[in-house]
């Protein structure tokens, strides 16, 4: 055995007497089960739970009778979020997004039903994901598990019997790390057995780099623990300078860092939004009525396309192409909107990446959610192709109005019955239209965007060395 | 006496870690006052801008059009909810829950849930408010500064010198604690009272606040005290308070919210949504009469002037909107019955955490948690029945349009006062 491994074995003796880290290490280990199995029972029954809906929505849709197309256009769809495997450790903002859109035709509605809304109270804090638990939870007990590693054999009076025993200090410290990492080791475990679960679901690249990360991040708290533990005077400093630190990089830093964005970047509320929004909309005229003079150019267009003189002698139903052009229109103007509030969020959110610089929880939340596709950047591909959907199916919608239907009944539905039933058409186009199914980006674009957050993990975990060092050079 | 208690004050300002700490927490709290001063200030701006902008919005609308039916359609009402006095302290439910939403007299459950548009990833970080700093960060302060009361000069060796010059021991550390208590009462209380001043709030709520500080503190401090008894030295004793507040403060909410949410099943929202929809879209195919019929239960008093000639008419179109509302009543009931059963767990959870609880106060204090949220909800049920009936009255008498008449539409602010 050597002087390193003993020396571990002596402190996890020691630790195993102490009543506290005996109660901290089962509490942790605890939490840790209970967060894996809540996170597999979220995983099950939220993936259920959302394709089951989005099922039911198809199925309504198509179930629909005969009908005017652009009622279906008005009746719309509902889209949901699929989540990724790796959701299940890292939910990133899945809970403050909303995991539903209603896509309707003139409109882009934004996610609703967020599960924050619905209990607020205890998630001040974060939730119980074995990510959150990792990241904020794990460096605690560490700390107090470790604070007084070397500044208790200092306190004792056996620190200098053991470096008089010609003990190097480096050996002292090392054993002490490797003492620490045990209990560490035991708390990941679930991450393990998530991972291996998502891995064989496909996911084998951004699984293992996910465990890495956490692991490297584990490291760096435990380095940093023995690093100050010995380099403290007592250990009442020991704790203290460690329970200021993990205070300011999990607690204070991410928190202030996303004021300091929405003070520099400030965002306009919804109704702000939504009335800009409808004022660019009303300047585009209304595609329900054929002879809105917004449309003359676009009449005479076709008119000339076709070589007729008025919109009857089309071959097509007039009515149909004008909706199909509003909703381009629509759709530019939407789009623009949605562009420049993602732009915005984006701007934010690198603002407080940048603070990540200084904060390795920051930078190991970035880089989990980012590999596990529950980002900001993933919550902002979704609502992409969710337009895109919504665009594709109210197109649809359009050109078979256009199309299926003659100008002479859809002008006249409203007052003739026969017109009106002629308008109306088969429900087997419902189930033709374009289905919806969210795939999120693939493992190498999340991997390739954890790149950055992650490389910062590994600087902190370099400048945790350096302390390390540091701490050896004072002991010897 | 006084004499000791100097010396005490100077004892404690000549202990370094101490001093810091005390000028780091009054800098937080200084902080969180700003942040969630800024926070509700730009609400308030936000509500104030919206608010002149929509009536102009409103007004425009109105003017342009010629009929009832279409000012039903085309005027987008705002409600609003105005943060109180002292919101900025404990920001609650106020950046996830929307506080502005503009209504129209169709179905409402259809408009409802519209969610503003945070940036999620900014959300997730989570707010420095006054309540997480006192509900979280001020326990450990407590911790840091009560920890070694007693065993500190034992550790020291000093204590017997110290009973010994002192006189009785016991008035020596009830000396020290109230001494050491009040240095983190003033780091807190100095900067909150200087902010309760400026902002106007009235005396019960200033009092009520304080009050909370004052227990937080003291609720900690004895603890402190306590366990200072059990354990053999300062820093074991720091360290079992710490653990303490990790498993009050972090790991009882965090744990009982999965229980929770087992206990109370969610409504899932998406499907209220979604059955509205149905119920809205479904009526126009349904035979006019039937709508008008299930309208007029709710509105009898319209009974001889239901009848629908044209293929379309406004009455009947707002006639199935308030149908489609009424179908998913039971749903959306359950929706907020749900919200509230949960609310009253975490109630009780409350009881084992005091940070949950010190947040509850405070959110209640401030008028900015779950049943501000709820009140707010009903608020805008009651401003768009009331906006309904207004318009129904209109549409169903035939009444010629008028600017004039516009002016008797219901106005939020008073629905908001009852």
């Amino acid at each position: 055995m050597t002087a390193t491994q003993l020396i571990a074995r002596a402190e996890l003796v020691h630790l195993r007497h102490s009543r506290l880290a005996v109660v901290l290490a089962v509490l942790l280990a605890l939490v840790m089960l209970v967060a894996s199995l809540n996170a597999l029972w979220f995983a099950q029954s939220e993936t259920a739970l959302r394709s089951a809906n989005q099922q039911a929505a198809e199925a309504a849709f198509e179930e629909q009778p005969d009908r005017h197309p652009h009622r279906m256009v008005h009746y719309g769809h509902y889209v949901y979020r699929s989540l990724p495997p790796l959701a299940a450790i890292d939910p990133g903002v899945d809970a403050f997004t909303g995991t539903s859109i209603f896509l309707e035709g003139h409109r882009q509605n934004t996610a609703t039903f967020s599960e924050v809304r619905e209990s607020a109270d205890l998630t001040r804090f974060g939730t119980l994901s074995p990510a959150f638990c990792l990241q904020i939870l794990l460096p605690l007990v560490v700390i107090l598990f470790g604070y007084a590693t070397v500044s208790g054999e200092r306190r004792s009076g056996t620190l200098l019997q053991l470096l008089a025993q010609s003990v190097p200090a480096k050996t002292l410290l090392l054993g002490k790390l490797r003492a620490l990492l045990l209990p560490v080791a035991i708390a990941y475990l679930p991450l393990a057995a998530a991972l291996v679960y998502a891995g064989i679901q496909g996911e084998a690249l951004t699984a293992v780099t996910m465990a890495l990360a956490y692991v490297l991040y584990a490291v760096f708290w435990c380095v940093v623990t023995v690093s100050v533990s010995a380099i403290a005077s007592s250990d009442k400093q020991a704790l203290m300078s460690l329970l200021s630190l993990w205070l300011l990089i999990a607690i204070l830093l991410p928190r202030l860092a996303s004021e300091a964005a929405l003070v520099v970047y400030p965002s306009p509320t919804q109704a702000e939004t939504a009335m800009a929004t409808e004022e660019a909309l009303l300047a585009l005229g209304d595609s329900h009525n054929a002879s809105d003079p917004n449309f003359a150019r676009f009449r005479q267009e076709i008119l000339d396309q076709y070589g007729v003189a008025t919109v009857e002698e089309l071959p097509v139903n007039f009515r149909g192409l004008v909706a199909m052009e509003g909703e381009a229109r629509q759709a530019e103007v939407l789009n623009e909107f949605a562009e420049e509030r993602m732009t915005r969020e984006a701007v934010q959110s690198a603002l407080t990446r940048g603070v990540a610089v200084l904060s390795p929880v920051l930078a190991l939340r970035q880089g989990s959610s980012n590999l596990a596709g529950t980002g900001l950047e993933d919550h902002h591909r979704f609502l992409r192709e969710a337009e895109a959907h919504r665009f594709a199916f109210v197109q649809a919608l359009n050109t078979l109005h256009a199309h299926e239907l003659t100008y002479a009944d859809d002008t006249n539905r409203s007052g003739d019955r026969d017109a009106e039933r002629r308008t109306r058409i088969s429900a087997e186009h419902w189930a033709e239209l374009p289905k919806f199914a969210f795939t999120a980006s693939s493992e190498m674009e999340r991997f390739s965007r954890a790149m950055l957050p992650l490389a910062i993990l590994v600087v902190w975990l370099g400048v945790a060395v350096m302390l390390f060092q540091h701490a050896v050079r004072r002991l010897v | 006496m006084a004499n000791s208690m100097l010396r005490e004050m100077k004892l404690l300002l000549s202990h370094r870690t101490v001093a810091i700490a005390m000028v780091l927490l009054t800098l937080l709290v200084c902080a969180s006052l700003f942040t969630g001063q800024q926070q509700i200030e730009r609400q308030r701006e936000a509500i104030s801008s919206v608010r002149t902008s929509n009536a102009q919005a409103v007004a425009t609308v109105m003017a342009s059009i010629n009929d009832y039916g279409s000012a039903a359609y085309y005027g987008f009402h705002l409600t609003w909810s105005e943060p109180s006095d002292l919101a900025s302290l404990a920001v609650g439910q106020r950046d996830v829950a929307p506080y502005m939403l503009r209504v129209r007299a169709l179905a409402l459950e259809g408009q409802v849930y519209e969610a503003d548009s945070m940036n999620p990833e900014l959300s997730l970080a989570g707010y420095l408010d006054f309540a997480f700093v006192l509900a979280y960060l001020v326990p450990l302060f407590v911790i840091l500064v009560m920890h070694d009361i007693y065993s500190g000069e034992k550790e020291a060796g000093r204590w017997a010198l110290l009973v010994v010059t002192a006189g009785r021991g016991a008035r020596l550390w009830r000396q020290r604690a109230l001494v050491r208590v009040g240095a983190v009462l003033s780091a807190v209380l100095l900067p909150l009272v200087l902010f309760l001043l400026a902002s106007q709030v009235s005396l019960f709520a200033a009092v009520a606040v304080v009050g909370v500080v004052i227990a937080v503190v003291a609720l900690w401090g004895v603890l402190a005290l306590g366990v200072q008894r059990l354990m053999p030295t300062s820093t074991a004793s720091a360290a079992l308070l710490i653990a303490l507040w990790f498993v009050t403060s972090l790991l009882v909410p965090v744990l009982a919210k999965p229980l929770i949410d087992q206990r109370v099943p969610g409504v899932d929202g998406a499907q209220i949504a979604m059955a509205q929809r149905e119920a809205v879209n479904d009526a126009w195919d349904l035979p006019k009469e039937t709508t008008m019929e299930k309208f007029l239960q709710s509105y009898p008093e319209y009974a001889d002037r239901a009848a629908v000639t044209a293929p379309f008419e406004w009455k009947w179109y707002y006639a199935f909107q308030h149908n489609g509302d009424v179908a998913v009543a039971s749903m959306s009931q359950a929706y907020r019955e749900a919200i509230r059963q949960r609310h009253d767990l975490v109630k009780s959870i409350a009881w084992l955490s005091p940070a949950v609880a010190v947040q509850l106060i405070l959110q209640d204090l401030a008028g900015t948690g779950v049943e501000a949220t709820l009140a707010y909800d009903r608020q805008v049920y009651a401003f768009h029945k009331a906006l309904t009936e207004f318009y129904y009255h209109k549409l169903f008498n035939d009444e010629p349009y008028t600017l004039e008449a516009l002016d008797g539409l219901p106005r939020f602010e008073d629905i908001a006062e009852s």
